[in-house]
Parts: structure tokens; C-alpha cells; sequence
């Protein structure tokens, strides 16, 4: 799929891109909402780290600058990334929920 | 630390950053540093060295942009693959145009040439579905049997150019006594030999190299398709 091969930037290109499907955002906005429903402080290098290379494989773009922040969208194919990437954490969170259920 | 200090110190680290990031997220990027950098809640050391993780891999990012092409087994598939095509077809054609040349009336035109030439076509056919097929496997995804395909078909096509580029430039004197190339120079107009058969073989691949690259990846991607029955695609 096309959040492999990101290395230590995958869980963050997650979390961005879970951000970005509730609205665009720029880097700070970013970094609180991550913070919010994550409960993930990300760093600066972490955050571009990361957005370069959804940017690279066409996940997020870069919208048109809004005085020195410039604001970003998930791309179609980042939200088709996002979704498999997620349902099949769904799938392997219920697994393993059912099995710590019937194991106790 | 205090406000003013701390600033200076994510920013200069900021600084440090390669231009080529400085030239793209600069503005951006400074700017959240700032905001950050006044944001009590944020502790310095973390952030110094977030920044510091970020500007080395920043550094390691120019290599991270070939790792794309890399990180994509599709790609890197149908790359390898089409090395291996384009490699076998290479050798075909230093075999049949060097070691063992036609007579001087031997033409394409001829039937079992042009049997021979029509089976070539078909093979690169079939093989460009198979790397779409094996391209599916390999990386699992909507497209990839297509991006194999594709970046096949492509790869195969330059090596077929530069391999009759190399060919027709250093056994010049061989393939110059082809009979096609003889009649065709003949009719041609042009005054030198060599640089009508360059001319004309580039010319060539500026048709051929978008062909081969879209056949590939519509082959590609129905070899990919029949791969793919039965599996569920990967996450």
C-alpha cells in the first residue's frame, strides 16, 4: 500500500493524515490537533519529515500559502491510503480483542 | 532557558536545515518553529532534538526521493524485470545484426522475418502482462500490475534504443550494408549514412518509448488482474 516504506514516518504520516481528514491544516494546526485526539506531541522535524514524503507519493498538497503558513490537503489517494491502512488495523485490533476476551 | 534564548537556538537550528528544504518549507517551517518556540507548554530539549533528528534526515531526503521509486515494489519490479526483457532482446539483436548477419538481400519484409519480428512483438506482449502479474504479487495494490507494466515497457524500450544505438554506431560498417537500411538511406535524401540511422532511430523511440509505456501498463494491468483473483489486497 502506499503508506509502506516510510520507515519511522509511518505512525506519524498516519496521524497527519487522520488530521487532515477532518479539514485542511498547516503545520501548527496540525501539531495540536494530533496532540488532541492522539494524544501525540510531534515535533517540528518529525511533522515535515513526514509531510515530505506524503507530499512525494502524492497523499497530502500543499495549498496556496496563507501569509508564511501554508495549509495542506489529504489527496484522493490518501484518503484510499488512510482507509486501507485503518480498516485493517480495525481488523487486526477486533482480532485481537476477541482473542484476549475468549483467553481470560 | 529563557523565551529569548530558546528561540534563537530553534531557529539557528532551523537555519541549518539544506537549502532545498529551506527553499520549500523555509517560510513554513520557521514559522511554526517560532510559535512553538513561544509556547510555554513545549519543553526545549524534545524540540531541539526533533529538530535535530528532522535536519539530518533532511539531509538523508534527497536519497529518500529515489527511495520512492525504490519503497514502491510495483516500480521496482517491473524495473528489474524489464532490464531482464529489454537485456534478453538486446542480445537477439546483436546476435541477428552482428555475429550472425543476413545476406545482403535480407530484408524485414521478408516472411520469415517478419514471422520472427511479429513473434518478438507477441512475447514482449505476453511478459508484459506476466510483470503486471508479477508486480501485483509483489506489492499487492489497485494499480501496481499497471505501474509494472508501464515502467517495463519503458525501461524495455531504452534498452532496445541504446542497444541499437551502440550497434549501429560501433558495427557501423556491418549494419550499413543492410539491405533495409541501404534502400531506405538511398530514398532518404540525406548526405550522411551514420547520422541518418541515428537520426532515424531516435525519432524512432520518441514513438516507441510512450507506446511501449502505455501498452505496458495496459498489459500490465491485466496480467495484474488475473494475478489477482483470489487475493485480498494488502494494507
Amino acid at each position: 500500500m502506499d503508506l509502506d516504506g516510510l520507515g519511522r514516518f509511518a505512525d506519524p504520516a498516519v496521524l497527519i493524515l487522520s488530521s487532515l481528514a477532518g479539514g485542511d491544516k498547516h503545520g501548527y494546526a496540525l501539531l495540536r490537533d494530533i496532540e488532541e485526539f492522539a494524544g501525540v506531541r510531534l515535533g517540528p522535524g518529525t511533522l515535515y519529515g513526514a509531510l515530505t514524503r506524503l507530499e512525494q507519493r502524492g497523499l497530502v498538497q500543499p495549498l496556496a500559502a496563507e501569509q508564511r503558513r501554508r495549509p495542506y490537503r489529504m489527496t484522493e489517494a490518501g484518503t484510499a491510503a488512510l482507509r486501507e491502512y485503518l480498516q485493517h488495523a480495525r481488523a487486526v485490533t477486533e482480532i485481537g480483542l476477541f482473542r484476549l476476551a475468549t483467553d481470560t | 532557558m529563557n523565551g529569548g534564548t530558546r528561540g534563537r537556538l530553534l531557529l539557528f537550528l532551523a537555519g541549518l536545515y539544506p537549502r532545498w528544504w529551506r527553499r520549500r518549507y523555509g517560510e513554513e517551517f520557521t514559522d511554526l518553529v517560532t510559535e512553538l518556540a513561544d509556547d510555554r507548554g513545549q519543553r526545549t530539549f524534545p524540540l531541539a532534538l526533533d529538530l535535530v533528528a528532522g535536519l539530518i534526515d533532511a539531509y538523508l531526503v534527497r536519497r529518500h526521493v529515489m527511495t520512492v521509486f525504490s519503497a514502491d515494489g510495483a516500480l521496482r519490479r517491473g524495473a528489474g524485470d524489464g532490464l531482464l526483457v529489454g537485456g534478453l532482446v538486446a542480445i537477439v539483436a546483436f546476435l541477428t545484426n552482428v555475429l550472425f548477419p543476413g545476406g545482403p538481400d535480407d530484408s524485414d519484409g521478408d516472411l520469415g522475418n517478419e514471422i520472427l519480428i511479429l513473434g518478438m512483438y507477441l512475447l514482449i506482449g505476453i511478459l508484459l502482462a506476466v510483470i503486471g502479474g508479477r508486480g501485483r504479487r509483489r506489492a499487492n495494490t489497485r494499480n501496481a500490475g499497471a505501474k509494472s507494466g508501464a515502467v517495463a515497457g519503458l525501461v524495455i524500450g531504452v534498452t532496445i534504443t541504446v542497444t541499437f544505438l551502440a550497434i549501429d554506431n560501433l558495427f557501423f560498417g556491418l549494419v550499413s550494408q543492410q539491405h533495409d537500411k541501404v534502400v531506405a538511406f538511398a530514398s532518404s535524401g540525406w548526405s550522411s549514412m551514420r547520422s541518418y540511422m541515428n537520426v532515424s532511430l531516435l525519432t524512432g523511440a520518441a514513438v516507441l518509448l510512450p507506446v511501449l509505456t502505455v501498452v505496458g501498463g495496459v498489459l500490465g494491468f491485466l496480467g495484474g488482474r488475473v494475478a489477482s483473483r483470489g487475493r485480498e489486497l494488502s494494507v
